[in-house]
C-alpha cells in the first residue's frame, strides 16, 4: 500500500489538536454521532496518508474540512437507503454557513473551560459522570435514581446553561481562559 | 420558528448527543434545520458545545454512543425548562457589562424572540468577535491571563490510572482514579488500564516496565500491552527498543520480549511502525503481526504468525474485573455456574471448579441425553445437554494433559474438562458439529432475559480450530459467540475462551440454545466441546 511520508510533528499536533473541531463538523453534516465517528475516523486516515501534500502554513482546517466534506458525501451515498441523511440542499446550507462563520472555535472552547468553573458541584458530577467516564444516560439514572428523561432533561439544562455562557464571553469580548 | 418548534428541535438534539434518533426523528430534524436559519445555527451550537464537553475532559470514548432508546420520546417536554435558543438571542443582545454571567439559572422564562427569524447573515453575529469590550471582561482577561500563568506552573496530569485488576508496581505505586505524571513505571504482575489524556486506552499485563511519556506516547520496554485508541487520538504512539508503532485510529497489541524482540498485532485498523534505527516505516493492517528482531545493526521484520488460537487472545484486551463487575451490576445475580466433569476413567486427579457445580457421569441418563437438577435462589434449574452419543463418541472427557492455573487464569479446573459430543461420520468430515443445551424448571421464568456465559476449550494441541456460536432455538431468543479457540493454546485470562450473550427463556419457561461447532483441522479431531456456564439473570428492565 502506497502512502505519503511521515508526518512531521507538527502536522501531527494540528491533526490531533483539531480533532474536536473536525468533529463537530462532521457531524453538524450529519446529525448521527455514530455516523459521525466513522467518518472522523476515515478523514483522519486520509489527512495522515496525505500529509506530504499539505502545505505549511496554509489553513489546515479548511484543508481538513474539505476532505471531511468529501467524506460525508461518500458516507452518504452509502446510507442512501437508510433515510438518515442529510439532502444535498440541507447539506449545502450547513458547509456554506460553517464556512462563512470565524474562527473563534479554540476560543469557545477556552470560554467553556472558564464556564464549566462555575457550575454549581451538582451539575458538574452529572456532567462528569457524562463526558468523564462516558456513562449513558441509562447508567445515570439509575445511580441518581431519577428517569433517564430526567437526567436527559437535566443535562440539556446544564448544556443550554454553558452555551449561554460561552455566547455571553463571546459577545463580552473576554479572551478565553 | 416557534415555541413549540423550538421544543421539538431541543428534544431532537438531546436524542441526537445522548441517544439516537429514528429515521422518523431525523426527518424532523432535517424539516427544522431546512426551514429555520436559527434551528442549523443552535443545531451547530449544541452540537459543538457537546464535542467541546467530550474533549473538554480528554476522555471522549469511541464506544457505541449511548444507546438509550426506551426515553427517545419524541415529545419529551422541555419547554418549560429550557428556552435556550431565545436565551441564546437575548443574551447575544446583552453586549452590555453584566454580571449574570456566571449565573447558570434557566428557570427564567425566555421571551419568544421574533427577531430570529429571516436573519440568516446576521444570526452568526454572537459567534463573531465583538466590538464592545467592558471593564468587566477585561478584568475577566486578566484573570484569566493570571490563571493561565499559574496553571502552567503545575506539571500537568497526561494519563488517569482508570483500572486495576490485581495489579501491584514496584516502583511507584498508584491508586486507580489517580492522575499520572509523566516517568517510569514497574508493573510486576496483574493487569493495569491507563488513559491517556488525548483519549488512548491501554491496558498493560505484568510483569511489564513502561514509561509514560506524554498524553499520547508510551514508551514499553518490557512486556506486553494492547491499545484502543479511538479517532480522535490518531497518533498514538509506543515507542519499543526496536521501533516506534504509531496508531493510525485503531486497536493493537504490542509485546516486547525479554531479548528485546517486539511483536505487533493489529486487532483492527492499521498501524505505522517505524525502526527507530533507520526510520524504515511499515504498515501492517487489521488481523496481521509483526516481529522485529534485532540482527547486529539491522532490525529484521519477518511476518509473525501466531498460533491462530491465540490470534484474539495472547493480548489481553478488556479489564478482567470489568467484565465480571459490569455483569454483576448490569445483568443481575448469578443463579447457577456448572463445571462439566468427568469423575470415572479418569487417569488424571479433576477437580470441580470453585463456585461451580459439577455436572459428572452421574447426570449421564442415556445415549444422546444427559441431565442434573441444581437447587438454586430462583427455585430448581435443570440442565439437560442432548446431541451426545455416548456410546460412540460423547460424553464427559477430562483433559490429559491438563492445563494449569498461571497468573490472572484461574480456571484450569473448569478448562480441564468437558461435555463432548461427535459424529458417526467424524473419520471422513470435518461438518459441523452441534449441541443443544436446554435450560428449564421452575427457577427459570417465562420470557425473561438472561445472561448466559459458555466456556469452550480443548487442552490438547491436535485439536486443531474451532469456532463456536451458540444460538438461540426452539422459542428462546438471543445468541453468543461466536468463540474462536486452539487446541493447546492455554488461556491467560479466565474468560478468555468464554462468550456470553442475552438470552430470553421461551414463554413456558426453557432456555434452548443450539451450539454449533465448526472445525478446521485433521478428521479426527472435530467435535464439539463445553467446559462450562454460568447463567446469570437480568434486572428487570428499568421503564
Amino acid at each position: 500500500m502506497k502512502h505519503g511520508s511521515d508526518p512531521t510533528e507538527d502536522y501531527v499536533t494540528l491533526l490531533t489538536s483539531h480533532q474536536a473541531r473536525i468533529y463537530a463538523y462532521i457531524m453538524s453534516l450529519m446529525g448521527s454521532r455514530e455516523q459521525a465517528l466513522d467518518v472522523l475516523q476515515e478523514t483522519n486516515l486520509v489527512l495522515w496518508r496525505k500529509a506530504d501534500e499539505f502545505t505549511p502554513g496554509t489553513n489546515f482546517i479548511a484543508w481538513a474540512f474539505r476532505i471531511a466534506h468529501n467524506k460525508v458525501l461518500t458516507h452518504r451515498q452509502r446510507l442512501s437507503r437508510s433515510r438518515i441523511v442529510f439532502d444535498d440542499e440541507l447539506l449545502k446550507m450547513m458547509s456554506d454557513e460553517i464556512a462563512a462563520s470565524d474562527d473563534d472555535f479554540a476560543q469557545r472552547q477556552a470560554h467553556l473551560s472558564h464556564c464549566l468553573k462555575y457550575l454549581p458541584p451538582q451539575q458538574e458530577a452529572l456532567i462528569r459522570q457524562r463526558y468523564v467516564e462516558g456513562a449513558a444516560v441509562k447508567t445515570i439514572a439509575q445511580r441518581v435514581g431519577k428517569s433517564p428523561n430526567a437526567v436527559t432533561k437535566m443535562l440539556h439544562r446544564i448544556q443550554s446553561a454553558l452555551m449561554r455562557c460561552i455566547a455571553l464571553r463571546q459577545a463580552n469580548g473576554a479572551d478565553g481562559a | 420558528m416557534d415555541e413549540h418548534q423550538q421544543a421539538e428541535l431541543e428534544s431532537l438534539l438531546s436524542l441526537v448527543v445522548h441517544g439516537e434518533l429514528t429515521a422518523e426523528q431525523h426527518e424532523q430534524l432535517r424539516a427544522l434545520l431546512r426551514e429555520h436559519a436559527g434551528a442549523r445555527l443552535y443545531f451547530r451550537c449544541y452540537i459543538e458545545t457537546t464535542i467541546m464537553l467530550e474533549y473538554e475532559f480528554g476522555s471522549m470514548t469511541s464506544t457505541t454512543p449511548i444507546g438509550d432508546d426506551e426515553f427517545m420520546d419524541p415529545s419529551m417536554e422541555l419547554t418549560g425548562l429550557s428556552t435556550g435558543l431565545h436565551h441564546l438571542f437575548e443574551y447575544a443582545e446583552a453586549t452590555r457589562p453584566t454580571s449574570d454571567e456566571f449565573q447558570l439559572e434557566y428557570e427564567k422564562p425566555g421571551k419568544p424572540s421574533d427577531a430570529e427569524e429571516d436573519m440568516p447573515q446576521a444570526l452568526p453575529h454572537w459567534w463573531k468577535k465583538p466590538v464592545v469590550k467592558s471593564s468587566i471582561a477585561a478584568a475577566l482577561v486578566l484573570a484569566g491571563l493570571l490563571a493561565a500563568l499559574f496553571l502552567a506552573g503545575t506539571p500537568k496530569p497526561i494519563a488517569t490510572f482508570s483500572a486495576s485488576h490485581d495489579a501491584e508496581f514496584s516502583i511507584m505505586a498508584n491508586l486507580v482514579g489517580d492522575d499520572l505524571k509523566a516517568g517510569p513505571r514497574e508493573l510486576k504482575r496483574g493487569v493495569v488500564q491507563i488513559t491517556f489524556a488525548r483519549g488512548a486506552k491501554v491496558l498493560i499485563e505484568g510483569p511489564a516496565k513502561f514509561n509514560l511519556l506524554d498524553k499520547g506516547s508510551v514508551r514499553l520496554e518490557g512486556g506486553r500491552l494492547s491499545a484502543k485508541v479511538p479517532p480522535h487520538a490518531v497518533g498514538f504512539t509506543v515507542r519499543t527498543p526496536q521501533v516506534d508503532v504509531v496508531d493510525l485510529g485503531t486497536e493493537f497489541g504490542v509485546y516486547v520480549a525479554d531479548d528485546g524482540s517486539t511483536v505487533v498485532k493489529v486487532f483492527d485498523g492499521q498501524v505505522e511502525t517505524r525502526d527507530i534505527n533507520s526510520g524504515k516505516r511499515t504498515l501492517i493492517a487489521a488481523d496481521h503481526a509483526r516481529k522485529y528482531t534485532l540482527n547486529t545493526d539491522e532490525v529484521a521484520i519477518e511476518p509473525f504468525a501466531e498460533p491462530a488460537g491465540t490470534s484474539r487472545g495472547a493480548f489481553l484486551r478488556e479489564m478482567p474485573d470489568q467484565t465480571v463487575a459490569s455483569k454483576a451490576t448490569d445483568l443481575g445475580a448469578n443463579l447457577l455456574s456448572i463445571d462439566f466433569q468427568n469423575n470415572q476413567n479418569r487417569s488424571l486427579p479433576t477437580a470441580t471448579q470453585p463456585h461451580f457445580k459439577a455436572f459428572d457421569n452421574g447426570h449421564i441418563t442415556g445415549e444422546g441425553t444427559a441431565s442434573a437438577t441444581y437447587a438454586t435462589v430462583a427455585g430448581d434449574v435443570t440442565l439437560v445437554i442432548k446431541g451426545l452419543q455416548t456410546s460412540v463418541v460423547g460424553g464427559l472427557f477430562n483433559r490429559d494433559p491438563a492445563l494449569a492455573n498461571r497468573g490472572n487464569m484461574k480456571f484450569a479446573d473448569l478448562y480441564n474438562d468437558f461435555v463432548f459430543s461427535n459424529n458417526d461420520n467424524r473419520k471422513t468430515s470435518t461438518e459441523p458439529q452441534s449441541m443443544t443445551v436446554i435450560l428449564a424448571g421452575p427457577g427459570i421464568a417465562a420470557s425473561t432475559d438472561y445472561l448466559i456465559t459458555f466456556y469452550s476449550y480443548d487442552n490438547l494441541a491436535s485439536m486443531g480450530e474451532h469456532s463456536v456460536t451458540y444460538k438461540g432455538a426452539n422459542g428462546t431468543a438471543g445468541s453468543a459467540g461466536p468463540l474462536r479457540y486452539r487446541g493447546g493454546v492455554a488461556p491467560i485470562t479466565n474468560d478468555q475462551y468464554a462468550a456470553a450473550g442475552n438470552f430470553t427463556s421461551d414463554p413456558s419457561g426453557n432456555l434452548t440454545v443450539l451450539m454449533t461447532d465448526v472445525f478446521t483441522g485433521s478428521f479426527e479431531h472435530t467435535g464439539i466441546r463445553l467446559n462450562g456456564l454460568e447463567i446469570n439473570q437480568n434486572k428487570p428492565s428499568q421503564k
